[in-house]
């Protein structure tokens, strides 16, 4: 056992352990599973179930108490890594709060000692007098919002934010991106670097970052933007995980769409993964699944913050052996963004029931993990109107497949969380069919599992879906496709012109945008097109073409039509 | 925080600013019950030592001292703006914010804005930049002034492009009182249309409102007071019924109107002074209801303004007041938005409202409301959580909407009345830097503002297909 927790360390590159020297944290550990769990391989693997685990133990209570013992032992010997959590504008400070209000409160109902060293180690930091403080830096342009979100978690007396740790201005940048990413990003870049920089000092190691915002608008998504550049230039080999929420369809900010597609044409080039939320669907959870009658944004971030808490919170992997994997970030990355085309992932979690429903319901894993399979395949982010006639095409008949299938969800890979009792006896061959994936990727791959036997947040089972699949592909589309109309009509550039965001740049982002579309939108057709014998190309967007030069109403009079050429592929 | 200067200029200007100072102290002293200076009421007024003559401002947190209104009171006769300084309000205005001659500007535009312009810009440069000096950031800037009379229309929009000179980046919100068809000043139509070309070019977003239909409104208030159903009771103690409550004991003849105009300033700045789950900044007013530059004139509607109190069916209530506010009776100029092209509109709604009362009504609306093509989710909305005084919840809507366009063409009908026969024309022309073809260039900026609504208006009946979608190659 030549290991120690310091070589450990080094080996992933990822401790800041002198910080003298460390003014700015050496490159951390954007390293695969392999690196990261190196160091338990060796020692754990006779103890702990592996991966679909079939043991089946009598006593439930008594094995996880055997579990705890055993991971705790494994524990003491390793660093747990912490994530610093970047939260930019009203949406993002106040799904952050809830996040960690959810994040403490699993931590603390739990008795598993372990569960909780690692969550706390994860997402707090504990003062001197042993307080919890968020590992959270707090960025808007205005104060209202960071006032609230402190003084509530004060309130709450389980844990706050650092005294110091948010950053806010007087004016807010009034929902316009280019204002809060070329205007308020770079003016406030020091302080806001110097905020993060001290929060990643505290970590022993850090794991990465996850900044938390809205697209549509201002701060969060321009500021947020710029935030997540000067991330991705200070701290380059962390991981960046983007947690995004989606504005409701129908309108909250006008120039939501705007917003959206410059913000997510731009963290597509700078973010490892970028988690949704739409709030339409955390709505529809909201009403429908937790019957509440008068919906407020907290109920809405609430669900979202439940969602991500069932993502980020203590897990056993495959690959961690027993332990808590103390990678949340970097096992979050290597099991979804395995290509870096594909970097949209939506999470969906079942059970979610009103809390004095809970009690009179009893769950069963085939069961929830029956109705996940459907809510993946069928494309429904949430329990409840779920289309039990989508099925995945027969495996011998891919290559006829019809385009009525289309409202049938592929997935590129998928991370399936469970948490709570008998989580070892889960059987979810289901979801690793490979009829659900694309032809590129076998299933094995492309599905990971993670399990922890102590139950979160109420539910005594809960399993939690992160899909880096064509979920979000509609959403997306009719995104770009509003604000493509809009930018048609030149309505609302003007305010955007003023701020030094020209025609051009929005070109750009809607071209790579565009992009993304069609490369989610091939993960099935290409096996199509094949089975026609043809391959289908279309005309050709040119940066130096017309578009570049065009006049105001140049993209109206003369709109260019895409061109299909149908080739015979010999 | 942010802070907002108004600006009233003219006899409309300061009796709307007179009642909008009311009314904003009374709002504060409902919501701030311990007489602490805090950050809300920090947006409009200054907290200072009246033992010092200047200079002695308290910072935020500390207690109510002496409250000094950000405001900069212009007249060209003396009359109101005396009358406000002898009156309850006097305590908040210094002399320094204070502007007056004696002779006023006889109804014409070009003595406003030219000769007064010229005259006093130095002092008015000099008390704008006074009132800015003691904002920590300065957001906004209220112009309210009336476009019929010569001191409002002349000399308003003389501040209004002093103001983008000296402060480019500060929001310029107007709020024009049009005048109505049979107005008693003769030469309202060229003193209306001069001021509109001014307001074009000058303003970040115009909210006009009607005399007419604030009249229409507040007779319709008294009918209703006088003979309530049984069952409802007409709400005494709201704001916007009543002056009754506030700092001035009694009713002066335009009070009433007044009152609905500084209510209508008072929900727009709420959001961006009082805590709420969707907060609605000012800089986001012009941001999301102006797609063009010109075109950023937004009709205002205040619900409820008829206050029956129905406590049975709360409910209810709360959507009838979404449906008010599209309705005709509702809006502040004599305008039907729903049979005109919506370029954009925003909610702001104050009071103890969710988001799922928000999406239920838009939900419930938008079927009935034309949009224009490339913006039919175009909506915005703001929740704040403080109500009106006297109210639960109320809502203003503010409409980038095409049934302007019937205002402005009858004005213009009754402006060329008078130019054709060149009636009039050499009291303008007297002016010193007056030329005749003001009129003419400030007549083709009116028709051609008309024309760009016209164009809008086009597109309503037409389905619009999707634009072409850039293509990827493979």
């Amino acid at each position: 056992m030549s290991n120690t927790p310091a070589m450990a360390a080094s080996r992933s590159g990822c401790c800041v352990t002198d910080r003298r020297y460390n003014r700015r944290p050496p490159p951390h550990g954007r390293t695969r599973t392999a690196a990261i769990t190196g160091y338990y391989t060796e020692q754990a693997h006779c103890d702990a179930p592996q991966g679909g685990g079939n043991e089946i133990v009598d006593n439930q209570s008594d094995w996880i108490d055997n579990q705890e013992r055993v991971i705790d032992a494994l524990h003491k010997k390793a660093l747990i890594m912490s994530v610093v959590t970047v939260q930019l504008g009203q949406c993002g400070n106040q799904v952050g709060q809830e996040l960690f209000d959810v994040i403490c409160s699993d931590a603390r109902d739990v008795h598993r000692k372990t569960y909780r060293t690692v969550s706390c180690e994860r997402f707090f930091r504990q003062t001197t007098q042993g307080d919890l403080e968020a590992r959270a830096v707090l960025i808007d342009m205005e104060p209202k919002v960071i006032n609230h979100s402190m003084s509530k978690a004060a309130k709450s007396g389980r844990w706050r934010y650092g005294e110091t740790s948010h950053f806010s201005q007087k004016q807010g940048s009034g929902n316009n991106w280019a204002n809060g990413y070329c205007v308020h990003g770079p003016r406030h870049r020091d302080a806001v670097e110097e905020l993060v920089r001290r929060e990643v000092e505290h970590c022993d190691m850090l794991a990465g970052f996850i900044p938390v915002m809205s697209v549509a608008g201002g701060t969060g998504s321009g500021v947020g933007t710029f935030v997540t550049q000067c991330l991705r230039d200070v701290y380059p080999s962390s991981f960046v995980l983007n947690h995004l929420t989606w504005p409701y369809g129908t309108g909250e900010v006008i120039v939501q769409n705007y917003n959206s597609v410059l913000t997510l044409a731009h963290l597509y080039q700078l973010s490892d993964a970028i988690l949704v939320h739409e709030n339409d669907i955390v709505h529809k959870i909201c009403s429908q699944l937790l019957k509440i009658k008068q919906i407020s944004f907290s109920d809405i971030n609430r669900v979202i913050a439940h969602q991500l808490g069932g993502v980020l919170q203590p897990t056993l992997s495959t690959a961690s052996c027993g332990a808590y994997s103390r990678h949340p970030i970097g096992e979050l990355m290597s099991a979804l963004a395995c290509h870096p085309e594909y970097k949209l992932l939506s999470v969906c979690t079942i059970p979610q029931m009103a809390s004095s429903s809970i009690p009179f319901s009893t769950f069963s894993w085939p069961a929830l993990l029956k109705h996940l399979r459907q809510m993946l395949i069928a494309n429904s982010k949430m329990e409840g109107g779920i289309d039990w006639q989508v099925c995945p095409p027969p495996a011998s008949a891919g290559r006829s497949r019809s385009l009525s299938a289309g409202s049938f969800n592929t997935s590129l890979a998928n991370l399936l969380i469970l948490r709570g009792k008998d989580v070892y006896s889960a059987e979810t061959g289901g979801f690793e069919d490979s009829a659900i994936y694309t032809s590129w990727l076998p299933p094995d791959e492309a599905l990971s599992l993670w399990k922890s036997p102590v139950p979160f947040n109420k539910y005594e089972k809960s399993a939690t879906l992160v899909s880096n699949s064509q979920a979000l592909l509609r959403p997306l589309d009719d995104m770009v496709r509003k604000a493509w109309n809009m930018f048609a009509s030149r309505a609302y550039i003007h305010q955007y012109v003023k701020f030094g965001i020209s025609e051009e740049d929005f070109l750009d982002s809607f071209t790579s945008l565009e992009q993304v579309i069609s490369s989610y939108s091939e993960l099935q057709v290409p096996q199509l097109l094949q089975s026609l014998g043809v391959a289908l190309s279309r005309g050709v967007y040119d940066g130096d073409d017309k578009v570049a030069n065009h006049d105001k109403h140049h993209l109206l009079k003369h709109p260019r039509q895409p061109v299909v050429i149908l080739e015979d592929p010999k | 925080m942010t802070q907002s200067i108004v600006v009233q200029v003219g006899q409309c200007g300061n009796q709307v600013g007179c009642r909008f100072w009311d009314l904003a102290l009374r709002e504060h002293a409902h919501v701030n019950k311990r007489g602490l200076y805090d950050e809300a009421l920090s947006s409009f007024f200054r907290n200072v030592d009246p033992r010092k003559s200047d200079g002695g401002a308290f910072y935020v947190g500390g207690r109510i001292q002496h409250l000094k209104a950000r405001a900069v009171l212009i007249d060209m006769e003396e009359g109101v703006v005396h009358g406000i300084l002898q009156g309850p309000l006097r305590e908040v205005f210094d002399s320094a914010q204070l502007l007056t001659d004696v002779s006023g500007s006889g109804n014409n535009w070009a003595v406003g804005n030219l000769r007064y312009g010229s005259a006093y810009r130095d002092s008015i440069v000099n008390k704008l930049r006074k009132a800015a000096e003691h904002c920590d950031c300065l957001q906004c800037f209220f112009l309210i002034h009336s476009m019929g009379g010569g001191t409002g229309s002349g000399l308003g929009t003389r501040v209004l492009s002093l103001l983008e000179e000296e402060f480019p980046d500060v929001c310029r919100i107007v709020t024009a009182m049009y005048p109505s068809a049979e107005d008693d000043v003769i030469t309202s139509p060229y003193n209306s249309v001069l001021a509109m070309r001014e307001l074009t070019e000058h303003a970040d977003c115009v909210l006009p409102v009607e005399n007419q239909s604030l009249v229409d409104i507040v007779n319709k208030i008294s009918l209703m007071s006088h003979d309530a159903k049984p069952g409802s009771v007409l709400k005494k103690e709201s704001t916007v019924t009543s002056g009754q409550g506030g700092v001035s004991p009694t009713e002066r003849p335009f009070d009433a109107m007044n009152n609905i105009v500084a209510n209508l300033l008072l929900n727009i700045t709420s959001s961006s002074r009082f805590e709420g789950s969707l907060n609605m900044d000012l800089n986001e007013i012009a941001m999301n209801l102006v797609p063009f530059p010109r075109l950023h004139y937004l009709v205002p509607s205040l619900t409820p303004l008829y206050t029956l109190a129905d406590v049975n069916i709360p409910t209810r209530r709360l959507d009838q007041m979404f449906s008010d506010a599209f309705s005709k009776e509702h809006q502040l100029i004599r305008a039907d938005p729903k049979h005109s092209l919506y370029l954009a509109c925003a909610l702001m709604v104050r009071g103890n409202v969710q988001v799922s009362d928000l999406r239920r009504n838009i939900e419930r609306l938008r079927p009935s409301l034309p949009f224009v093509s490339w913006n039919q989710e175009g909506w915005k909305t703001g929740l704040c959580s403080v109500p009106p005084v006297g109210h639960t919840h109320s809502l203003l809507a503010l409409a980038n909407n095409t049934c302007v366009k019937p205002t402005f063409m009858k004005l213009r009908d009754r402006f060329t009345k008078l130019y054709k026969k060149k009636a009039h024309l050499h009291h303008y022309l007297h002016v010193d830097g007056m030329e005749q073809n003001a009129f003419s260039e400030a007549l083709s900026s009116l028709s051609a503002l008309i024309e760009e609504y016209h164009h809008l208006d086009a597109t309503k009946a037409r389905l619009i297909p999707d634009a072409p979608r850039l293509s990827i190659a493979r």
